[in-house]
């Protein structure tokens, strides 16, 4: 029987997956993709409520987080098209010009 | 939605939430507006956009000051609320953005760069901020924090020439997303929880005692750590410096003042309307429920504490080895939202009013601080190390007096608006019995004015040692210089109206819907 | 309650063993005797002219950008569409509701068509 509770576990440990990757890596796009995995793990914990409560308002919130977290790639990849034309990578250990 | 029975009433959401749509209106408005004038009048693009813009910005303030100040209301399906509050926040943010539009011009001249789209993404920020702070939904609140943040990632890479510029945008924009995904979680979890994401729902179902369990505490947390991301607290400060040194000067004055003040006004709304009521729901005095969920105190204050030291501490200290006059300014910043942490963290009537004063002569000072810095500059990166300043004094009079003015109100001295501000967060501190952390505080501000007044010191009693060159002054300019310089000085001499006005606003907070 | 669900389980594990024995069988039972001439892509055809793991041309970018926000701002429009007849006792609001959220879409498609984001050169 799956459980509510699995589902919450189950997208806690997505969710610190994407924390970890976000943490650990080195590439800005597995960076970008590790936030899209914590987004959609709050997506997955929020249908799983949603079914629970019998309660549409949260697969609503799950089309407006759709929507916003793809203006927020569009606007995340812009930049970083933008940052790559003078640094020719996406090593975020070469983003050092700033630094104290 | 588990009720449908909203009424689509435009009138009502006009009435409201009038500002909103006016700057959605003008926003859509000046985009094709900007397609036109790109075309046909490519030289005074810049010039026009700006005009407009600033003319869209003072119709949305006298839409908020003169219909939404007397209202207390909640609209939208219960997404959006004009009440004192929010209202008040909401006209710093506008003023932050008037000034910083009227900056722009001459910014955007100076620096060859005259793109309309600099102010239609700058009306959008301003839009999304004020979204914020009137919004009375955790989901809304996300999506205008998204909003907000978004126009201010493009802002800040708006040097498109500029290695700084992109690699600031890209940290702000990384750093910012990991924060609102917290945001998020927290949000989804309270969903789980209580089976709404209104504020006032949220607090008459938490006030019931649910609030014992520790996923609301988790939930709380990673709510709370979501907008720490974006008030720039000391762990959460690591975008701070980077972006503010990279992104383009008059920028870095908005986001230091308008995302700071949405950021904060949104944090006490939270935090007073849900998780710690002053009063009680409906006005009336219910006692049991009010001492529930203060009890929540207990666990949010002493985090509070230990953020608003850390942040006083460090952004002081690592602000004194600067050699970046804009980087300084970062540090300072951040500083500063130690000071204004310290009054949440009093959680009385002054400090709350000591936050709203203080967030409002801190964006007087610090958008002037950052005008100044741009004319300076002459083009960005120009001349911004401390060594650039050197003997400035007397080359340029007017321009570095009123940079040491503004200095000056940033350490906090007497007859500024500065010392204002801090004189009331820190006595609503001790009157809470936070002796000790108003003392730190006290001293930090020492360190503070160690290297606020070492600017001047350098300006003024040192010789140049290189030729810098400031670009040319444009009037837009000179009229925000002139207010912020007034402002400071005026609201420094004669605190009693702003102060009256921002516990008016604040006790607005004690009914809640 | 899983009686629909344990046969593609099955199949799955099934299929995935197959695969699994066709390539480990070959890999333990196959000689293996590499020289530069047999690594290449073809091994007895043409010479690669170029690498075949080109960059993309940065015009790509842009476009998947502008198509991203637009197909997916259609998330939003959806579920009033499924549920548009049960909605219809709202009247002309709601129709009005969807031609507001167009019309912006709209406004922003205008904009990147004049400023030529989506024409090729």
């Amino acid at each position: 029987m799956v459980t509510l509770t699995h589902y919450v576990v189950l997208s806690s440990i997505l969710f610190g997956l994407g924390a970890i990757g976000f943490l650990t890596r080195r590439n800005a796009m597995i960076l970008f993709m590790s936030v899209e995995l914590m987004l959609n793990a709050v997506n997955l914990m929020l249908v799983a409520f949603s079914e629970f409560r019998a309660d549409m308002a949260g697969q609503v919130m799950v089309i407006f987080i759709y929507a916003v977290a793809a203006a927020e790639v569009a606007v995340g990849l812009a930049i970083l098209i933008g940052l790559f034309r003078h640094v020719r990578s996406v090593d975020i250990n070469k983003f050092n010009v700033l630094k104290w | 939605m588990s009720e449908v029975g909203f009424v689509f009433s435009l009138s009502r959401l006009w009435h409201v939430a009038g500002g909103q749509v006016i700057l959605i209106l003008a926003g859509l408005a000046l985009i094709f507006v900007d397609i036109w004038l790109s075309t046909k009048h490519k030289a005074n693009e810049g010039t026009i956009m700006g005009w407009l813009t600033i003319f869209a910005l003072m119709a949305t303030l006298g839409h908020l000051v003169f219909r939404e100040w007397s209202l207390h209301d909640i609209v939208f399906m219960g997404v959006f609320s004009a009440e004192k509050f929010s209202v008040f926040v909401s006209c710093i943010v506008l003023m932050a953005g008037i000034l910083a539009s009227l900056m722009s011009i001459g910014y955007l001249r100076n620096n060859g760069l005259a793109r309309g789209e600099y102010f239609i993404l700058l009306i959008f920020a301003v839009y999304g901020t004020i979204a914020l702070v009137q919004s009375v939904d955790l989901l809304m609140m996300f999506i205008a924090l998204e909003v907000m943040s978004l126009a201010i990632y493009i802002l800040a890479a708006f040097l498109k020439g500029d290695q700084k510029s992109q690699e600031g945008a890209l940290k702000y924009f990384l750093l910012g997303s990991f924060g609102s995904a917290f945001f998020l979680f927290g949000l989804a979890l309270l969903f789980g929880l209580t089976g709404s994401v209104n504020l006032t729902v949220l607090a008459k179902t938490l006030s019931v005692g649910i609030f014992e369990q520790p996923a609301v505490l988790v939930a709380l947390g990673m709510i709370m750590a979501g907008l720490f991301f974006k008030m720039a607290l000391v762990p959460f400060h690591m975008w701070t410096p980077d972006v503010y040194e990279g992104s383009p000067a008059v920028i870095t004055g908005f986001m230091a003042t308008a995302v700071k003040a949405g950021a904060f006004g949104v944090f006490v709304k939270l935090l007073f309307v849900t998780f710690t009521p002053i009063l009680s729901l409906s006005g009336q005095p219910e006692f049991f429920t009010t001492v529930n969920l203060a009890s929540l105190g207990a666990y949010w204050k002493p985090v509070l504490w230990w953020l608003a030291l850390l942040t006083m501490f460090f952004g002081n200290l690592i602000a004194v080895s600067q050699e970046n006059v804009k980087r300084m300014l970062a540090y300072s910043s951040v500083a500063h939202a130690g000071y204004m942490a310290l009054g949440i963290l009093a959680a009385n009537a002054e400090g709350r009013m000591g936050v709203l004063f203080y967030l409002f002569s801190y964006t007087l000072m610090n958008l002037g601080a950052f005008g100044v810095l741009y004319i300076l500059d002459g083009k960005e990166r120009g001349a911004q190390t401390l060594e650039d300043y050197r003997g400035l004094g007397f080359k340029y009079p007017t321009l570095s007096f009123l940079m040491s003015l503004f200095l000056v109100a940033m350490a906090g001295l007497p007859p500024t608006a500065g010392f204002i501000g801090k004189f009331y967060v820190f006595s609503a501190a001790i009157k809470e019995g936070y002796l000790l952390l108003a003392a730190l505080g006290v001293l930090t501000s020492v360190i503070g004015a160690y290297y606020y007044l070492r600017v001047i010191y350098m300006m003024y009693m040192k010789d140049a040692v290189r030729e810098i060159t400031p670009g040319p002054v444009a009037a837009p300019t000179v009229i925000a210089l002139v207010i912020t310089a007034l402002g400071i000085i005026y609201f420094g001499i004669l605190p009693e109206g702003l102060a009256r006005i921002a516990t008016i606003a604040q006790q607005s907070l004690a009914f809640v819907f | 309650m899983m009686s629909g669900f344990e046969t593609i389980v099955m199949y799955l594990g099934m299929s995935l063993f197959v695969i699994l024995a066709m390539l480990g069988i070959s890999a333990m039972l196959g000689p293996f005797r590499p020289k530069p001439r047999k690594r290449t892509t073809y091994e007895c055809g043409v010479p690669l002219i170029h690498p075949g793991q080109k960059r993309y041309e940065i015009k790509y970018y842009l476009v998947a950008v502008l198509f991203l926000v637009f197909d997916l701002e259609t998330v939003l429009i959806y579920p009033l569409a499924v549920r548009y007849r049960a909605l219809a006792h709202y009247g002309w609001g709601i129709f009005f509701e969807v031609f507001i959220f167009v019309a912006v879409l709209l406004a922003g498609l205008i904009y990147a068509i004049k400023k030529r984001a989506i024409e090729w050169d």
